[in-house]
C-alpha cells in the first residue's frame, strides 16, 4: 500500500512539473516566468555566496525571525485553530483513499510525505536567503538539513493541533478530557512566559531605544521558567544556526528527537482524523474547484455574519444592485479589514514619530498624505470588489438586462468608492490637523479651504480612473489578472503581477497628463489668489480625469459586450 | 415569443451551430434535444446573450438580442444547468438583487410565493455554500421566475432535484407556459421532453435534423411510427446503432 501511495506522490509531482513546463511555451507565461526569475534574482540571489556583509540578512537574524514567526503562529493556532490545510486531502484522495483498505496511520504518513514538497521548496528559499551571510557548500548543507528538520517539526505540530482541536470540536467535553494534556501543557507554557515577562517588567520600562528594548526582551525570555518553555523552539532551530560540525551534530540529534516526538504525537492522535480531514478537504476542494472553473464559481467567502445586511430598494437604477452586492461582499469578507488596517497602522506610526521635534499636527498630516498616496496607487491591488471578482460570474452578468458600459461602471464605482472612503477620511484628518496647527509653519486658511473643496472630487476621480484601468486589464487580459480572492502562486504569478502593476501605473501616468495640464493652466491663471488657484486646479484636473475615465468605461463597456466566457476561462 | 433565424456560431474554424431557424410562440414549450456536443448549450447561450452569434438573428419578445439587448434580456429568464450564484448573497438577497435589476416593484409580495413554490422558504438566510446542489438549482430557478419572464430558457433544469422537486418543477414549467411564456427546454430526459414539450427541435453537429410536433416529425419519417421517443431520438441523431446494447 505504501508503494501505491509513493507512486501517487511521485507521479503527481512529476506531472505537475511537466504541466508547468509545458505552459511556458505560451509567450505570456514565458515572459512572466522570465520577469519572475529576474525579480527573485534581484532580491534573493544577487548577493548569494558573496563576502560576508554585516548588513546582509544573517543566519542568526533569519533563524530568529523564523523562530518568532513560528512561535507566534503556533500560539495563534493553539488559541484559535489552524486553517486546517494541514489536514486537507484532495477530493480525489478522499474518494479513492478513504474507502480503500488503508489505515489512518498510513494516510497520515502519506499526508506528511505530500507536505514534503512544499517544505523542500521553503528550505530552498530560506537556504538561499541565509546563504547571503556567507559559507560554503558544507555549511549550506548543514543549514538546509537544520531547516528541513525545523520545518517538518513545525508542519507536524500544525497537523497535531488540527487533529487535537478537531477531536475537541467533535466530541465536546469528552474530547477535551481526552486531549487535556496537550492543552494543559500549552496553558502552562503561556503562563510561564507571561509570569517571566511580568516579573521582569521593570527592565523594559524606561527610555530604552527599540534595539535595546528587543535585546532586553530576548534576555528576559532566556530566563527561567520562560527559557524552559521555549526550549523546544530553541532545539528545533539550533541546527540552523550552529556552524561547527560537532555542536551541529549534537543540536541535530536533539532536533531529530523532537521531530520523533512529534511523529509519535501525531500518529497517536488520529482518532478524529477522518472527519476532520474530510471537512478540511471539502473546504479545500471548493477553493480548488473555483480556481479551476473560474467561469462557474466564485471565491470561497466566509461570512462574518449573514444577518448583517443592507437595504436595497426594488425600484431604481439597476446597476445599484451590483454596487449593493459588492458592499455586502465587503461586509462579509476580510476585504474591509485590510482596507482599514492601513490608515490604522498609519496613525499608530504617528506615535513612532513623536518626540522628533515636529508638531503632532504636522506628523498626522504628513503620514495621512503618504497613506493616501499609497492607497491611491496600490488600493486596487487589495480591494478587488469589482470585475476582478465578478468576471467569475460572466455568464450570469451577460444575461442581466443592462448595457455593458453600465455594468462596467457599476463595477468600477464599487471598487473606487471602497478605496476612496478611507482616503477621504485621511484627507479630513490631515486637513483638521493642519487647521489646528499653530505657529509660523501654519498653512494659510484659503489653501486649506481649497483643499477641502477640491480634494474630495479629485480623489474620487483618481480612484475611478485607477479602478477603470485595473478593471480594463481584467476584461481585456483576463489571463494576466488574478480573478477572485486567491490566485496562482509561484514565479510566473510574480512576473505577471509585476507586468500588470507596471502597465497600470504607466497608463495612469499617461491618463494624468491632460488633467495635470488643465490643473496647471488653472493654477497659473489664478496665480495671485492661491486659494482660488488651488481649488480651480483641483476641480479642473478632477473634472478632466473624470471625463477621461468616463470615456474609458464606455470603451470597456463595448469590450464587455464582446467578451465571451471562454476568453475569461484560464 | 422567441424567434431564431439563421443562427450560426463559430469558434475559430469550428462551427458549433450552423444556421438554425425556429420560433416559439407564447404558451409553447420547445424541446431542444440532441446528443452531447450537438450545440444545444451554445444555442441557448446565444439566445441568452452570453455569447454573440457569428451570424443570424435572435429575437426575444420582439427585441433583437444584439440590437436591443437590454429590452430582450428583460423579457428573458435563462436557467443554466450549472447554477451561477454569488457566494456571499443569501437566498433572499439573491431575489432582492434580481428584483432590483429587473425592476420588480412588488418584491415583498413575490418573494414568499416564489420561495414557497420551490420549497426554499426555510432557507431564506442561507448562503449558496450552505445549500445542496438541488437547492442551489432551485434558487437559480427562483431568480429566473421572479420577474415573470415572457421567454423562459432552461438548460437541464431538473439536474440535482429530488423527485418532489422534479414534479414541482415540471408543474412550474407547465404553469408558466399556460400563463403565456414561450419556453425552451433542453434536456436529455426524454420523458420530461415528451411530457412538457409541444414541439421538438432535434440538433446534431450544430444542425437541425428535425423540427416540429412529434406527430409531424413522425409523419415525415413513417418508419418511426409507433416507436418510443427514445428510439425516434436515436434514429434522428444517427446514434441508434452505436447506442444499441
Amino acid at each position: 500500500m505504501i508503494g501505491a501511495l509513493w507512486f501517487l506522490v511521485r507521479t503527481s509531482a512529476r506531472n505537475r512539473l511537466r504541466r508547468q513546463l509545458l505552459r511556458l511555451r505560451q509567450p505570456r507565461y514565458a515572459l512572466a516566468f522570465g520577469l519572475g526569475l529576474v525579480y527573485f534574482w534581484f532580491f534573493f540571489l544577487r548577493n548569494a555566496g558573496g563576502a560576508r556583509d554585516a548588513s546582509a540578512v544573517t543566519t542568526t537574524f533569519v533563524a530568529g525571525f523564523l523562530g518568532v514567526v513560528v512561535v507566534g503562529y503556533l500560539a495563534w493556532a493553539w488559541l484559535f485553530g489552524t486553517d486546517r490545510t494541514a489536514l486537507a486531502f484532495t477530493r480525489a484522495e478522499v474518494a479513492l483513499l478513504f474507502p480503500a483498505p488503508v489505515s489512518r496511520r498510513v494516510l497520515i504518513l502519506y499526508k506528511l510525505a505530500n507536505a514534503q514538497l512544499g517544505i523542500l521548496f521553503s528550505v530552498l528559499v530560506w537556504s538561499v536567503l541565509m546563504n547571503r551571510g556567507g559559507g560554503g557548500a558544507v555549511s549550506s548543507l548543514m543549514r538546509g538539513t537544520g531547516l528541513w528538520v525545523a520545518m517538518t517539526t513545525f508542519s507536524l505540530h500544525r497537523l497535531g493541533i488540527g487533529l487535537l482541536r478537531s477531536g475537541v470540536e467533535e466530541h465536546g467535553l469528552s474530547g477535551a478530557k481526552r486531549s487535556w494534556m496537550p492543552f494543559a501543557v500549552f496553558a502552562s507554557a503561556v503562563g510561564a512566559v507571561a509570569w517571566t515577562v511580568w516579573s521582569h517588567r521593570v527592565w523594559l520600562a524606561g527610555d530604552l531605544g527599540l534595539r535595546a528594548w528587543v535585546d532586553t526582551a530576548r534576555g528576559i525570555l532566556d530566563l527561567p521558567p520562560a527559557a524552559y518553555v521555549l526550549w523546544p523552539v530553541r532545539v528545533a532551530f539550533a541546527p540552523i544556526v550552529e556552524r561547527d560540525p560537532g555542536p551541529w551534530l549534537a543540536a541535530l540529534a536533539q532536533a531529530l528527537l523532537l521531530l520523533a516526538l512529534h511523529v509519535w504525537w501525531v500518529l497517536g492522535s488520529d482518532r478524529a482524523f477522518e472527519e476532520a480531514a474530510a471537512e478540511a478537504s471539502e473546504q479545500q476542494a471548493k477553493w480548488v474547484e473555483q480556481m479551476r472553473a473560474r467561469r462557474a464559481g466564485g471565491a470561497v467567502v466566509r461570512p462574518a455574519s449573514r444577518r448583517r445586511t443592507l437595504p436595497l430598494a426594488a425600484r431604481g437604477a439597476p446597476e445599484v444592485a451590483l454596487v449593493w452586492k459588492h458592499a455586502l461582499w465587503l461586509l462579509r469578507t476580510h476585504q474591509l479589514r485590510g482596507l482599514v488596517s492601513l490608515p490604522v497602522l498609519a496613525f499608530i506610526a504617528v506615535f513612532g514619530f513623536l518626540g522628533r521635534g515636529d508638531a503632532i499636527e504636522t506628523i498626522i498630516a504628513t503620514i495621512a498624505a503618504v497613506v493616501i498616496l499609497v492607497l491611491l496607487l496600490f488600493g486596487p491591488m487589495t480591494t478587488r470588489n469589482d470585475l476582478r471578482s465578478d468576471l467569475l460570474h460572466l455568464p450570469m452578468l451577460k444575461t442581466l438586462p443592462m448595457r455593458g458600459d453600465v455594468i462596467v461602471r457599476a463595477q468600477v464605482v464599487s471598487g473606487a468608492l471602497t478605496a476612496a472612503l478611507p482616503q477621504l477620511l485621511l484627507l479630513a484628518a490631515a486637513l483638521l490637523a493642519l487647521v489646528l496647527e499653530s505657529g509660523e509653519k501654519r498653512v494659510p486658511a484659503p489653501l486649506l479651504a481649497a483643499a477641502a473643496v477640491g480634494g474630495p472630487p479629485l480623489l474620487l476621480a483618481l480612484n475611478i480612473a485607477n479602478f477603470s484601468l485595473h478593471n480594463g486589464v481584467a476584461l481585456l487580459f483576463p489571463g494576466w489578472v488574478r480573478l477572485g480572492e486567491r490566485g496562482p502562486a509561484g514565479i510566473e504569478a510574480t512576473g505577471q503581477m509585476m507586468l500588470i502593476t507596471g502597465a497600470t501605473l504607466l497608463s495612469l501616468a499617461l491618463l494624468l497628463l491632460l488633467p495635470a495640464l488643465v490643473g496647471a493652466v488653472a493654477w497659473f491663471a489664478f496665480g495671485p489668489e492661491p486659494g482660488t488657484a488651488l481649488v480651480t486646479a483641483l476641480l479642473g484636473g478632477g473634472l478632466m480625469l473624470a471625463a477621461e475615465a468616463w470615456g474609458l468605461v464606455r470603451a470597456l463597456g463595448i469590450a464587455f459586450d464582446r467578451v465571451e466566457p471562454m476568453q475569461v476561462a484560464q | 415569443m422567441i424567434e431564431v433565424a439563421a443562427l450560426t456560431k463559430r469558434f475559430g474554424s469550428f462551427t458549433a451551430v450552423d444556421g438554425l431557424d425556429f420560433r416559439v410562440a407564447p404558451g409553447e414549450v420547445l424541446g431542444l434535444v440532441g446528443p452531447n456536443g450537438a450545440g444545444k448549450t451554445t444555442t441557448l447561450r446565444c439566445l441568452a446573450g452570453i455569447i454573440r452569434p457569428s451570424a443570424g438573428v435572435v429575437r426575444l419578445a420582439g427585441h433583437d438580442i444584439q440590437e436591443d439587448g437590454v429590452a430582450a434580456k428583460r423579457a428573458l429568464a435563462f436557467i443554466p444547468d450549472e447554477p451561477h450564484l454569488f457566494d456571499h448573497l443569501t437566498v433572499e438577497e439573491h431575489l432582492r438583487f434580481v428584483a432590483r435589476v429587473y425592476g420588480v416593484g412588488d418584491v415583498e409580495a413575490r418573494i414568499g410565493p416564489v420561495l414557497a413554490e420551490l420549497d426554499l422558504g426555510e432557507k431564506r438566510t442561507a448562503l449558496p455554500d450552505e445549500l445542496s446542489r438541488g437547492m442551489r438549482q432551485k434558487l437559480a430557478i427562483a431568480c429566473g421566475l421572479l420577474h415573470d419572464p415572457q421567454a423562459l430558457v432552461l438548460d437541464e433544469p431538473l439536474t440535482g432535484l429530488d423527485p418532489a422537486g422534479m414534479r414541482r418543477m415540471r408543474a412550474t414549467i407547465a404553469a408558466r407556459a399556460r400563463a403565456g411564456a414561450a419556453v425552451i427546454l433542453s434536456s436529455h430526459l426524454l420523458t420530461l421532453v415528451e411530457e412538457l414539450c409541444t414541439k421538438l427541435f432535434v440538433i446534431r453537429k450544430g444542425r437541425c435534423v428535425a423540427y416540429g410536433t412529434l406527430d409531424g416529425i413522425v409523419a415525415g419519417r413513417p418508419e418511426l411510427a409507433g416507436r418510443s421517443l427514445e428510439d425516434i431520438f436515436l434514429a434522428l441523431t444517427g446514434e441508434g446503432e452505436t447506442a444499441a446494447p
